[in-house]
C-alpha cells in the first residue's frame, strides 16, 4: 500500500520532498514507511536522500497550556477589574496555575500586586504561548526566539527526525512484481504461479534441520574414513553369521563363587580385592549354589585334581558366596558350560555375548567402572589353540583388522593366554585389541565336561575397539550421562559390510 | 599402585595456591575467581565443557582435550566457602558436581589448587597458572594410557624395572629397543616404558625436565612380568629365563647344602604365633656378594614380592637379617604387644611393640600394614638365642641384624598365613640371589621345628616331575612335533625334560619342574610353554570343524525391536550408567529407599556407584541436565536394565529390561508421551492377545506431578508408569523446563 503509493505519487509528481508529510497524507506510520523506502531504494526503484529534521513535540504541560490556555492568562482573567484580594484569588485558582500564572503575569506587566491584593495594569491580554504552542502541534514553523523561550520552560521538547526526500530511481517502474519466495496451495488454486517471478534461492543457506530419532553409537556401528569402526550390532552380526548363539547376560548381580571360583581364580587373587571389585551388601551373598559341583571346585583349589596339583590354600565357602556385580560375562559362560555339561549326550556350541560388566575403578578418559564385554567362545572335541588364532583371523578381519599377531600372557582361568595384538595402519602401531585363550582343565572337568573337550575363547571390550578405530580419546564420549546429543546426531553412516 | 583412601592431602607450598583446611573433618574450600584445580585423578572432561559453557568460554573442547587434569571453573566474584563433605548447599548445580568431583580427587595423593582470584577468563587464569608453577607442566605432561586392562578382567600386571646395561650385561648382548622389544613380545613379557633414574625422581617431585643432563644418565627398562611368574621379578630372574630362552645358558640346578644335621640352624615356633599368623620359613645365603645394584635388586625383589603373591604382606611377609649379627637357634613367637621391646629399622631408640605401631600411624609406607596385626592380642615376632629382635612380622624388621652393602650371610625368614605361597616366596628369594653365592646356587637350609616337635626343612626346592604324553602336548597346540622337539623347546622355557625311556605304546614326556616355576600345575601350563617356546604367531591356522547355528536372546531381539520404533517416533536413544548414587535413586526421586527393592553396593570408590538403579528415571533427567542447552523439544529414550532384590533367584537380585522415554519441551508434553504409550502398546500386541481398552490407570507415584500421571497396567499387572516429572524432581536436577517421562518393563510385553 505504501509502496503503491510511493510509486504512484512518483509517477506524476517529481519528488517526494518529505517523507513525513508523505506519511502523514497518506496515513501510515512513518516507520513502515521508512522499511518501504529502504526496500525500494535497495532495489534503485526510488533514489533516497535522507535528511534530518529537527522537529518539537509538545510536552504534557505544553499540551495542557495549548488545550487550557497558558497558566499567565488564566491568572490575568481570574483577576477582576476592580482587584481581588490575593487569598480569595488563591483559593479561586488551581495552586499551579496560581502559583506560575502570577510570576509570569506578573512577569508580563499584565498585573500588580500590592499590599495582599491583585490589579490588573492593562485592560486587555493575548494568549501567545497558547497560540504558539498550537502551532507548533499543527507543524507550523515558528520563530527561533519563541521556541528557545518554550523550551527554556520545558512545554516543548526537540526531536530530530531522519526524513526521506524521494526520487524515481534508475529502476523505476509504478508497479513492482512481487518476487514470490515459496510456492503454496493457494498459487495452485488461484493458478497466478505462472504469472509470478520468484526469488532466487540462496543455495548456500542451511537446509531445515529435520526431525530423526537417533541410535546411541555404541548399540549401532560406523565407519570414518578408512578404518572400519565396530560396535555392537555390527559384532552380533559377524558373531550371527559365524554360528554364533547368544547366551544370557541380563544378571548383573552375581555370586563370586561363578563370577571368580568356578573359574578356578584363586581366593587370594588380586581381582578379587574390594578395591577392583564392587561387593553387595544387599543382596549380600548367594542363596543357593550346585552342592557336589562345589565340592569339585574347592577340591580343585585346595589339592588339585584332574592331573592337577591345585593351588594348595583352605578354600571357603564364604568367600564364594559372596555376591558382586559381576566384573566380566565370563560368568555367564561358566554357567552356560556347566548346564551344557549336564547334558547327554555333548553338543559341541559357539555362544557370544556382548553386555555390561563392572569394575570399582576410578574413572579416568580411559577407565569406566562401567562397561562392555565381548565374548565369544567355541565348545568341543578337540579343539586347538591354531583353531583359536584361525577363529580370531576370521572374526577380526570381519571387522577390519586382517593384521594379527598373539602374545603370551597370564590368565587365571586360561591356558594357554594369548594378548591379541592388531596392526593399526593409521597410528602405524600394534595395539591391544583383546584377550584369547583355552579354559583350563581345573575350570573345564569339574563341570563334568568330557577330558578331551577344549574351549577357546576370546574377550574384548566394546569400548576399546570403538574408541581406538574412532580416534576417540575420551572413553566418557562413548556412554553415559555426559554423552553430547551433537556427537550422537552427527554420526555418519555405517559403511560396514558395505565396501 | 592403588592410593590410599585415606585423606592424606598434600598442597605444594606455593602462594599462590589455595589451600584447603580440614575443619571437624569437613573439608573447606574457600574460592573465588577461576579456580584450577589439578589431579591425579582425572577430571571428568564433561564437567570441564559444561563450566566452560557456564562462563560463556568458547574453547573448552581444545582445553579439556590439552589435559585431562586440569579443570578450571569460574565461581564468580566473591568468596564462597563451600563445603566438601555437603555439597548440595552449595548453589547450583554445576558447583555441585564439581565440589562432588573435587572431594573425589582431594582422595588421591596429590592435589594441586591453583587460584587466580582476579581473573574471569578461564584461559587468563590458565595462562597465569602456567607461569605460577613450573610443577604443574609435570602433570599435564603425563602421557594418557590407553589401558589394556579394559579388555579382560585378569589384574594388572607387575611392572619391574631393570637397569638396562646391567641387564645387556647380564644377558651377555646388546640388543637395540627393537630387538628387545620383539625378544620380550615373543616370551611373553612386555618392555613399558624406557626412562631414567633421575627422571623417575623428577616425576616424584614435579621438577621441570630441563634440569636434567641425559647423557650420563642410566636407562631404565620397566618391564611388565606376568602376575603369575614371581621368578621374572627381579633382573636376575629375567636376565636368567631370557638367557635359557635365547640358548645362552642351561637350567641351573638348585641345591641344598650339606650340613651336617648338628649344626644346621634351627627356628623354633611357638603355639600362640597360630593365633595370628602360623607359618614361618627360613634359609640361609651364605657368602654372598652384595654390590649396590645387586643390594638395591634384593630390597626391589622383597617389595615386588610383597605387593604381589604376599598380598601386601598379608599373607607372607619377608624379613632378610645379617646372620653374622644373630645368634641361633631362633624362636618365632606370638606375644602380648607390651612385652616387645626393641629398636626397628632406621630408627635409634627402643620402642614397645604397641608404641610402634602408633607411631606408624603417620609413616606413609608402613601404615597400611598396621591392620594386619594392629587387633590382635598378640603380635607375632621372631627372636634369636640372646633374645635380640630380628623383626615384627609384617611390620619392620630389628635395627640390630639390619643387612648392608657389606653383609656376607643373609638369613630370610618369610613369615605366613599361607604356607604354600610362604615357600613360593621363599624359594623365589633364595633361587635369585643364591647367584651371587660363593657356591652358586647353593642354599643353606634351616630347620623349622613346631610346637608339636615335628620340623621341615627349609627351603623346600624339590622338583616336581611330571608324565605328560606327548599327544597331550602337541595335539591342543595343534602342530606335530616329535618328542626331540619337544624336549628342546621346553628346555628353553627352564623346565628340564626328558623323553620318557618307557618303550613301546603311548610317548610320554619327563619334564622337571624347578621350584622357580610354581606357576606350572597342570600338563596344560606344559603345553603352554612349548606353545610359546614354538611361538604363537608360528601355530598353523585352522578352523572349529563343528557346526553350530546363530541364535539370539528373544529378550534381546524384542529390545532391539521396541528400539527401532521409538528411534522412528523420533526419539534420540542414549545409553547410561547402571550404577549411581544412593540420592539420585531415591530422594532426588522423591522416593524412600525401604530397603526391599535396591541392590547395595557394599564398597563404592565414590558416591556415584552407590547403587544399581531400580528405574531410568534418573539416569535420563542427569543425560537431559547434561545436554540442557540442545534445541527444544528434547527427546530420549534408553532401553536397558534395572536391577532389583528377588528372593526367586540364587543370587538375590533380577534385572528387568526396561524402556524409558523423555520428553522434555516449554510445555510439558504428556500428550506427546501418551501418543508414545499407545504407539508402544499397539505394535507390541500379538494377534491373539487382547489388551483391555483401559490399560492406563490414574496413579500416585512421588516422582510424577499429581493427578497428570497413570498406570500401565497389563492383566491386572502394573508393567509401568508415565506422567510429568514433578516439578520438586525436575529441580533437584537442573532442569528448568517441564519433562513428561515413561518406563515401562518391556520384559513383561515379551
Amino acid at each position: 500500500m505504501a509502496e503503491d503509493a510511493i510509486l504512484g505519487f512518483l509517477q506524476t509528481n517529481n519528488e517526494i520532498a518529505d517523507s513525513h508529510q508523505f506519511a502523514a497524507s497518506i496515513g501510515v506510520d512513518h516507520t513502515e514507511l521508512e522499511n518501504v523506502i529502504k526496500r525500494l531504494h535497495g532495489f534503485e526503484i526510488v533514489e533516497a536522500k535522507d535528511f534530518k529534521k529537527d522537529n518539537y513535540l509538545l510536552s504534557e504541560e505544553g499540551k495542557q497550556y495549548a488545550l487550557e490556555g497558558s497558566p499567565e492568562v488564566n491568572f490575568f482573567l481570574a483577576v477582576p477589574v476592580e482587584g481581588i484580594s490575593l487569598a480569595n484569588l488563591k483559593a479561586k485558582l488551581d495552586s499551579k496555575v496560581f502559583s506560575i500564572g502570577s510570576s509570569w503575569a506578573k512577569k508580563n506587566g499584565w498585573i500588580e500586586i500590592a499590599k495582599g491584593s491583585v490589579t490588573r495594569k492593562v485592560e486587555n491580554v493575548e494568549d501567545k504561548v497558547k497560540d504558539l504552542l498550537e502551532r507548533i502541534e499543527e507543524g507550523k514553523v515558528v520563530d527561533g526566539n519563541d521556541v528557545a523561550d518554550l523550551s527554556k520552560r520545558k512545554l516543548i521538547v526537540k526531536q530530530t527526525w531522519r526524513g526521506y526526500t524521494l526520487r524515481k530511481g534508475s529502476k523505476y517502474v509504478s508497479k513492482r512484481k512481487k518476487a514470490a519466495t515459496d510456492l503454496t496451495r493457494e498459487h495452485l488454486q488461484r493458478g497466478d504461479w505462472k504469472d509470478l517471478e520468484f526469488k532466487e534461492y540462496n543455495l548456500n543457506a542451511q537446509g531445515q534441520p529435520i526431525q530423526i530419532g537417533h541410535l546411541q553409537p555404541l548399540l549401532e556401528a560406523w565407519d570414518r574414513a578408512c578404518c572400519v569402526i565396530v560396535v555392537r550390532e555390527e559384532i552380533q552380526n559377524i558373531f550371527l553369521q559365524m554360528g554364533f548363539e547368544e547366551m544370557p547376560t541380563n544378571n548383573f548381580v552375581e555370586s563370586s563363587f561363578w563370577n571368580f571360583d568356578a573359574l578356578f581364580q584363586p581366593q587370594q587373587h588380586p581381582a578379587r580385592d574390594s578395591h577392583d571389585t564392587f561387593f553387595l551388601k544387599a543382596p549380600s551373598t548367594t542363596r543357593y549354589l550346585p552342592e557336589d559341583y562345589v565340592e569339585r571346585v574347592k577340591c580343585v583349589h585346595e589339592s588339585g585334581g584332574y592331573g592337577s596339583k591345585g593351588y594348595g590354600y583352605d578354600w571357603k565357602r564364604e568367600e564364594a558366596e559372596k555376591n558382586l556385580l559381576r566384573t566380566h560375562t565370563t560368568a555367564v559362560s561358566t554357567r552356560m558350560l556347566y548346564m551344557l555339561a549336564q547334558q547327554r549326550p555333548f553338543m559341541p556350541k559357539r555362544y557370544y555375548s556382548i553386555d555390561r560388566v563392572f569394575r570399582n575403578e576410578a574413572v579416568d578418559r580411559t577407565h569406566l567402572a562401567e562397561f562392555h564385554q565381548i565374548e565369544g567362545l567355541i565348545c568341543d572335541h578337540g579343539l586347538t589353540l591354531g583353531d583359536l588364532i584361525g577363529v580370531l583371523e576370521d572374526f577380526f578381519a570381519r571387522l577390519g583388522m586382517s593384521k594379527l599377531r598373539f602374545k603370551p600372557a597370564y590368565n587365571p582361568y586360561t591356558e594357554p593366554s594369548m594378548e591379541i595384538f592388531s596392526y593399526h595402519e593409521g597410528l602405524k602401531k600394534w595395539v591391544e585389541v583383546g584377550n584369547s585363550g583355552m579354559f583350563r582343565p581345573e575350570m573345564l572337568l569339574p563341570m563334568g565336561l568330557p577330558e578331551d573337550v577344549n574351549v577357546i575363547a576370546w574377550g574384548l571390550s566394546l569400548e576399546r575397539p570403538t574408541m581406538i578405530l574412532y580416534g576417540i580419546d575420551n572413553i566418557r564420549d562413548l556412554f553415559g550421562p555426559k554423552v553430547d546429543f551433537n556427537l550422537i546426531k552427527s554420526n555418519p553412516l555405517c559403511r560396514l559390510g558395505l565396501q | 599402585m592403588v592410593a590410599s583412601t585415606s585423606p592424606a592431602l598434600s598442597t605444594t607450598p606455593h602462594p599462590r595456591f589455595h589451600t584447603l583446611q580440614l575443619t571437624g573433618g569437613h573439608l573447606i574450600l574457600t574460592l573465588a575467581g577461576s579456580v584450577i584445580f589439578l589431579g591425579p585423578v582425572l577430571v571428568p572432561a564433561a564437567m570441564v565443557v559444561a563450566d566452560f559453557m557456564a562462563s560463556g568460554f568458547p574453547g573448552c573442547t581444545v582445553l579439556s582435550s590439552l589435559s585431562s587434569h586440569i579443570c578450571i571453573v569460574n565461581f564468580g566474584s566473591g568468596h564462597r566457602t563451600l563445603d566438601v563433605n555437603d555439597p548440595i548447599k552449595t548453589g547450583s548445580v554445576n558447583n555441585w558436581s564439581l565440589v562432588t568431583s573435587a572431594s573425589h580427587w582431594l582422595k588421591g595423593v596429590k592435589v594441586v589448587l591453583a587460584h587466580a582470584a582476579h581473573v574471569t577468563s578461564p584461559l587468563c587464569a590458565l595462562k597465569g597458572f602456567f607461569r605460577a608453577s613450573a610443577a604443574v607442566l609435570h602433570l599435564i605432561a603425563e602421557p594418557i594410557h590407553y589401558s589394556a586392562d579394559a579388555t579382560a578382567p585378569a589384574p594388572p600386571m607387575p611392572t619391574v624395572s631393570v637397569g638396562r646395561d646391567r641387564l645387556f650385561a647380564a644377558l651377555g648382548k646388546t640388543y637395540t629397543q627393537e630387538e628387545f622389544e620383539a625378544l620380550c613380545f615373543e616370551f611373553g613379557i612386555e618392555l613399558d616404558d624406557v626412562t631414567t633414574e633421575k627422571a623417575i625422581i623428577r616425576k616424584e617431585k614435579h621438577l621441570e625436565d630441563d634440569e636434567a643432563d641425559e647423557e650420563d644418565e642410566e636407562v631404565i627398562y620397566k618391564i611388565e612380568v606376568a602376575a603369575n611368574r614371581y621368578d621374572l621379578l627381579c633382573l636376575e630372574g629375567i636376565a636368567r629365563a631370557l638367557r635359557i630362552f635365547i640358548g645362552s645358558e642351561k637350567n641351573p640346578i638348585y641345591t641344598i647344602s650339606d650340613v651336617p644335621p648338628k649344626s644346621i640352624l634351627r627356628m623354633h615356633v611357638k603355639p600362640e604365633t597360630s593365633l595370628i599368623r602360623p607359618f614361618v620359613v627360613c634359609a640361609i645365603l651364605r657368602g654372598i656378594a652384595f654390590d649396590e645394584a645387586r643390594y638395591n635388586s634384593f630390597i626391589d625383589l622383597q617389595d615386588k614380592l610383597h605387593q604381589n603373591i604376599c598380598r601386601r604382606r598379608t599373607l607372607v611377609a619377608i624379613g632378610t637379617h645379617d646372620l653374622d649379627t644373630i645368634q641361633g637357634p631362633f624362636t618365632y613367637e606370638a606375644l602380648p604387644p607390651q612385652e616387645i621391646n626393641f629398636v626397628p629399622l632406621k630408627q635409634v631408640k627402643s620402642f614397645r611393640a604397641d608404641d610402634l605401631l602408633e607411631y606408624y600411624k603417620s609413616d606413609l609406607k608402613l601404615k597400611k600394614y598396621l591392620h594386619i596385626i594392629e587387633n590382635s592380642p598378640v603380635y607375632p615376632v621372631i627372636y634369636d638365642s640372646n633374645r635380640t629382635v630380628l623383626s615384627l612380622p609384617p611390620i619392620i624388621n630389628g635395627a640390630h641384624s639390619a643387612i648392608s652393602l657389606k653383609t656376607k650371610n643373609v638369613f630370610v625368614e618369610c613369615t605366613a598365613t599361607d604356607l604354600t605361597k610362604a615357600k613360593i616366596v621363599l624359594n623365589t628369594m633364595v633361587t635369585m640371589f643364591s647367584e651371587y653365592c660363593e657356591n652358586k646356587f647353593e642354599i643353606e637350609p634351616i630347620e623349622v621345628v613346631n610346637s608339636d616337635g615335628k620340623s621341615n626343612i627349609y627351603p623346600d626346592l624339590s622338583i616336581m616331575k611330571m608324565e605328560v604324553p606327548l599327544s597331550d602336548i602337541v595335539d591342543p597346540i595343534g602342530i606335530s612335533l616329535d618328542a626331540t622337539e619337544v624336549v628342546t623347546l621346553l628346555n628353553k622355557m627352564q623346565l628340564q625334560a626328558e623323553k620318557s625311556s618307557l618303550t613301546g605304546g603311548e610317548c610320554k614326556i619327563v619334564v622337571s619342574v624347578p621350584p622357580t616355576r610354581s606357576d606350572i600345575l597342570h600338563a596344560r601350563d606344559v603345553m603352554e610353554d612349548v606353545a610359546i617356546a614354538y611361538g604363537y604367531n608360528n601355530i598353523p591356522k585352522s578352523k572349529p570343524k563343528c557346526m553350530t547355528t546363530g541364535n539370539r536372546q528373544p529378550l534381546n531381539r524384542f529390545s532391539d525391536k521396541i528400539r527401532a520404533e521409538v528411534a522412528r517416533a523420533g526419539y534420540m536413544e542414549v545409553l547410561t550408567w547402571i550404577l549411581c548414587s544412593h540420592e539420585e535413586n531415591f530422594a532426588m526421586l522423591r522416593r524412600k529407599d525401604d530397603g526391599d527393592k535396591a541392590v547395595i553396593i557394599s564398597n563404592p570408590r565414590s558416591a556415584d556407584f552407590e547403587v544399581v538403579r531400580t528405574s531410568l528415571m534418573s539416569c535420563l533427567l542427569k543425560t537431559l541436565k547434561h545436554n540442557i542447552d540442545h534445541p527444544r523439544p528434547i527427546k530420549i529414550f534408553e532401553v536397558g536394565d534395572v536391577v532389583t532384590l528377588d528372593g526367586n533367584r540364587d543370587v538375590g537380585a533380577a534385572n528387568n529390561r526396561r524402556l524409558a522415554a523423555l520428553y522434555c519441551n516449554v510445555s510439558s508434553g504428556f500428550e506427546e508421551i501418551l501418543g508414545l504409550v499407545e504407539r508402544i502398546m499397539k505394535v507390541v500386541r500379538a494377534p491373539h492377545l487382547q489388551i483391555s481398552e483401559n490399560y492406563i490407570i490414574p496413579s500416585n507415584e512421588p516422582e510424577y506431578f499429581p493427578n497428570r500421571q497413570c498406570s500401565i497396567i497389563l492383566n491386572g499387572k502394573q508393567i509401568g508408569n508415565f506422567g510429568i516429572v514433578h516439578p520438586e524432581v525436575l529441580k533437584k536436577f537442573g532442569i528448568p523446563d517441564p519433562c513428561s517421562f515413561l518406563e515401562i518393563d518391556i520384559q513383561a510385553l515379551l
